[in-house]
This record gives C-alpha cells, structure tokens and sequence, in this order.
C-alpha cells in the first residue's frame, strides 16, 4: 500500500463502532524503514498518534483499532520529534551517504500487515525500504552502492 | 570537478539534517590539496558563523552534498585561519607562467581529484593571446609540487601541451602530463617544480 492511497484513511474503533479519526501521517524510524506509528488528525480528544503495535488492521477501506484509548499524544520530546510533519517523507529529498542526490520522494510504498518500509519512491528511482539509514528535517539518507574510483 | 562549484553546497549528517553550507574553499597551496571548508548558515539571515570543516572530517563529498557524521566534527575555523590566504579566491586572477616565461592565462577556478584527499590537478584558466584559442577558457594540469610566487603561478612549459577544453576528458591530461615529466625528470629535482614561496 502507499503513503498517498492511505492519507485521510478513516479509522475506527471497533468497540465503539465509531470513527476515531483519520490518517494524516507516518511516524517513520530508519535502519530499516518502518512505521512506527501513524499520525491522526480529526481526533476526539488530546491523542493523535496511534502506536503501529495498537491498531488491529491497516484494511484496504479503513484502520481498524479496538478502542479509541489507544489514541494519545506523543510520549516525550523524541517522539513528538519523530512525529513532527518536519519528517514526513513525501516531499523530502533524497540522498545517498556518499552525497549524490535521488530525487525528491513522492510516494512511499509498505506492508500494511506489517508496517515495514518495502520501498521508497521518488521522482527519479525507486530505493528499497531497508537502505533507509537516516531522516532528518533536511533530507532523507540511503545506503549506497560502493563506489566506483 | 571544480572547487569554485563547492561554494553553497549543503552540509549534511548521516542523520538527514542540514549542519550548514560551504562559504570558502580552503586549499595548502604547497602540498596542492583541499584542506578544508569555511561553513556559512544556510538561509538569508545569520549567515557568518566561525567554524570549520577539516577534509579529514569529511565522509564523502558527493553531487549534492557534502557529507558528515555529525555536526560534532566542526572545529573552530582558526584552524584554518593561518591559511586564510590560501582560499580559492587568492587563487582566482593568479597569472600562470610557463617555467619558459609565457603567460597562459589567469585563473578562474581550481579543478580538484577527490579521493582520500582532494588534490589540486589543474586550473581553469581564461587563455591569454599566446594560446591558439585567446579568452576560451582552459583547463590546465599542474604537477603535483606547484611552485607559487605572489600571483603568479609557475608550470612547467609541457603543461601548456596537454590544455584540454573538457572536464571529462581532463583526467586522461592530467595523467598523460605527469607521465611525461616523470620521463623527463624522474628524480623530480628540476628546478621549475622546487621554487619557494
């Protein structure tokens, strides 16, 4: 599934029945890509993220979760940081260690059973996901291939 | 590549985060090598800041970027203060002299070899009348101990054989004009290669 199919997905809580919010972000950690957890937005209450272990699905037509508890706000300043819009991937540029630019991402592509990182995609290439060595408010850094001389 | 080419490019951490952008080149003009960068802030306002980055610091320099492990290896740029007058911009306008007393040109850049350290392999010079192709710029190799006199940059007459118009092609040069005075002096001991500053 991709970063940009799932933006605004609904999710809903399965105890209540009801809408607990919609997906509005990644949280994104590197070495290797995966989601942490996911960014809310039109949430009832103080919470807007949901941890990738406490969902139930990430379905097809919504993002299941058992109840809307489990939605909270960011646990210290390292997460709020890790959450922060500053890291969302679509948009960033992408570079390789050694400095050599791959374009900028425009989408990203993970297992929603998962949450793992299959691939990143930019306007240029497509990088697998466990290259990701780095994220940063700048750019997002991949391991590259040996050089040549 | 050119060195003139490193002014602005991004400084970047293996985290992904901006640490600053290259301000100045600094070269050692005697041992014909990059030593380190002058940092400025990236951005419109607040530019100047007084640190550095020493080459030995740097973990690649790539097309885009040049990358660092973290902000942590900056050092104070006194470091590279004693130097100051060895940056690029020195360099720039230099007049180059053949050994034989001929004027080639003047210098509008520094062509660099990175590897484990970023030689100076040649400049980029506006030709003067004595070559075929007057105000065209040039590139032109210089050997590895370059004799420096105030502005003036001193290489042997050979160098002006192997002037070469493109930058792809500009290694071949270098190489082929080293070979040739390695056969004409293989002690290195002409005089032309061992005047002082």
């Amino acid at each position: 599934m991709r970063f940009r199919e799932a933006h605004h997905k609904q999710v809903v809580a399965t105890s209540t029945a009801t809408k607990a919010g919609r997906v509005e972000g990644f949280v994104v950690t590197a070495r290797p890509g995966w989601i942490s957890a996911l960014r809310l937005g039109k949430v009832d209450g103080d919470g807007s993220l949901l941890g990738w272990s406490d969902l139930k699905a990430f379905g097809h037509d919504a993002v299941t979760v058992e109840s809307p508890d489990a939605i909270r706000p960011p646990r210290d300043a390292d997460e709020a940081r890790l959450a922060s819009k500053d890291l969302d991937l679509v948009g960033k540029p992408a570079l390789d260690e050694y400095g050599d630019g791959l374009g900028r991402i425009t989408d990203v592509d993970f297992d929603p059973a998962s949450g793992e990182i299959l691939a990143v995609i930019t306007d240029r290439e497509e990088i697998r996901g466990a290259a990701l060595v780095g994220l940063g408010g700048y750019a997002a850094i991949f391991a590259g291939e040996r050089r040549v001389g | 590549m050119r060195a003139g080419d490193l002014t602005t490019r991004p400084v970047v951490t293996l985290d992904g985060d901006l640490a600053g952008e290259v301000k100045d080149v600094v070269f050692d003009r005697g041992a014909g090598r990059l030593e380190g960068f002058t940092l400025n802030n990236h951005g419109l306002f607040s530019r100047s800041r007084h640190d550095a980055l020493l080459w030995a610091d740097v973990y690649s320099l790539g097309a885009d970027a040049v990358m660092i492990r973290s902000a942590e290896v900056f050092v104070p740029d006194d470091r590279l203060a004693s130097r100051r007058e060895q940056r690029a911009a020195n360099v720039l306008a230099d007049q180059v002299l053949t050994d034989g007393g001929v004027h080639l040109g003047t210098v509008v850049d520094v062509i660099l070899e990175v590897g484990a350290e970023a030689d100076v392999v040649g400049y980029e010079i506006e030709a003067s009348e004595n070559l075929s192709n007057a105000g065209v710029r040039m590139l032109i190799p210089v050997p590895a101990a370059l004799s420096i006199s105030g502005e003036k940059l001193i290489v042997p007459a050979s160098a002006a054989e192997f002037v070469s118009s493109d930058l792809a092609g500009f290694g071949a040069a270098v190489e082929a004009f080293r070979e040739k005075l390695a056969v004409a002096d293989p002690a290195g001991t002409a005089a032309s290669a061992r005047k002082e500053i």
